[in-house]
């Protein structure tokens, strides 16, 4: 198992390396992301927002649904490994 | 070619991150060395998206009085994938503490974490 | 006065961290719309703040300001912050969830356009604190459970 493992993985790294250059090179400046929102939002944002720290400004003003729910899933998976464990402790000594 | 490697360095390494996580979720038998993989294998994706933002003498997304008050978009590094990251990284750490959980019940049912005496036990 | 360390060095070190590092939790929340910083930062260092006297007095001395139902309540609370203040912006005449503008309409005189997002995006901030250091010291308990008073 772990010779074809390594193998195979070897192969699929070899492969990545291979087409790299497809993509963008490190540190352009007319990239996909680049181009479509994120100009506006860097010019746009201070004075909008409020928020002269762009990513804040991002993450709670013009995505601050995205953060909502991803704040309840971090305290979903703190209640679900609260109650796996409190589950096991009630039946172990009851 | 060193214009080439300088280009696309950071790509090999996160491939290099990405394959010793694959690595190691898919050879080790011990249930926490998996776990250990697939977090490395997240920190590797996260990787790929921060590499996305910065640019060529940028400096960092926070406004800077000194560079003029129309901002111009090529002046500040990109802070949308910073942002989506955030967010990934964080459920990074809830998903590794609801596995960290399950790995306890296993343990304290079967007695072991190695993946070949949990499938005998449970036949 | 058993714990992991049975030193007084270690504990004095922990009763002079401890507030020192709440601080400066409250200041990287507080700071976070004109430096790097905010939510996220801010709850994993307010986490770190409770965490320490648990390692360094032992697990049952330890737990006495910060128990693990009032860290859970605590990460409940936040996300109702959050969500109650999205929920007030619409009832106070937004267009949408979360429109922070919706604010100036509050009883008492607010500051027009930006400023009054920025007051918005602070108190959702908090709650986002709020919510990530329950759940960390959440974590951390439950976890950890099982070392009893070894630990």
């Amino acid at each position: 198992m772990k010779w074809s493992a390594l193998i195979g993985l070897v192969f699929a790294g070899a492969l990545m390396v291979y087409s790299s250059p497809e993509l963008p090179p490190f540190g352009a400046s007319n990239t996909p992301p680049d181009t479509h929102v994120s100009p506006r939002y860097i010019e746009k944002g201070p004075e909008e927002t409020g928020a002269e720290n762009q990513v804040t400004g991002v993450i709670v003003d013009y995505r601050g649904f995205d953060t909502l729910f991803e704040t309840s899933v971090i305290m979903i998976a703190g209640l679900a490994t609260a109650l796996i464990l409190w589950g096991d402790h009630r039946e172990r000594d009851p | 070619m060193l214009h080439h490697i300088l280009d696309w360095y950071n790509y090999w390494v996160i491939a290099l991150l990405m394959l010793v996580g694959i690595y190691g979720m898919m050879a080790k038998k011990n249930l926490l060395k998996k776990l250990m993989g697939m977090n490395i294998l997240q920190v590797g994706v996260i990787l790929f998206w921060l590499t996305m933002s910065p640019k060529l003498g940028a400096t960092i997304p926070v406004f800077d009085p000194a560079l003029g008050t129309p901002i111009k978009a090529v002046d500040y590094a990109n802070p949308v994938p910073q942002a989506l990251m955030l967010t990934a990284i964080v459920v990074g750490i809830a998903t590794t503490g609801v596995a960290l959980a399950l790995l306890i019940r296993i343990h304290r049912r079967y007695g072991t974490l190695e993946e070949d005496e949990i499938l005998e036990k449970m036949r | 006065m058993t714990g992991v360390y049975d030193s007084a060095i270690v504990r004095f070190a922990a009763r002079v961290q401890a507030p020192l590092l709440q601080m400066y939790a409250l200041y990287v929340l507080l700071h976070g719309d004109f430096s790097p910083g905010g939510g996220f930062q801010a709850g994993a260092a307010l986490a770190g703040s409770f965490l320490i006297p648990r390692i360094a007095v032992g697990m049952e001395k330890g737990k006495r300001v910060m128990t693990t139902p009032r860290a859970t309540v605590c990460a409940v609370c936040g996300v109702i912050v959050y969500g109650g203040t999205g929920l007030l912006c619409l009832i106070l005449g937004g267009h949408y969830f979360l429109d922070y503008s919706a604010l100036e309409h509050l009883p008492w005189p607010m500051p027009h356009g930006g400023p009054t997002r920025a007051i918005g995006s602070l108190i959702v901030e908090i709650g986002v604190a709020m919510t990530v250091m329950g759940v960390m010291i959440t974590l951390f308990d439950d976890l950890l459970q099982e070392a009893g008073s070894g630990l």
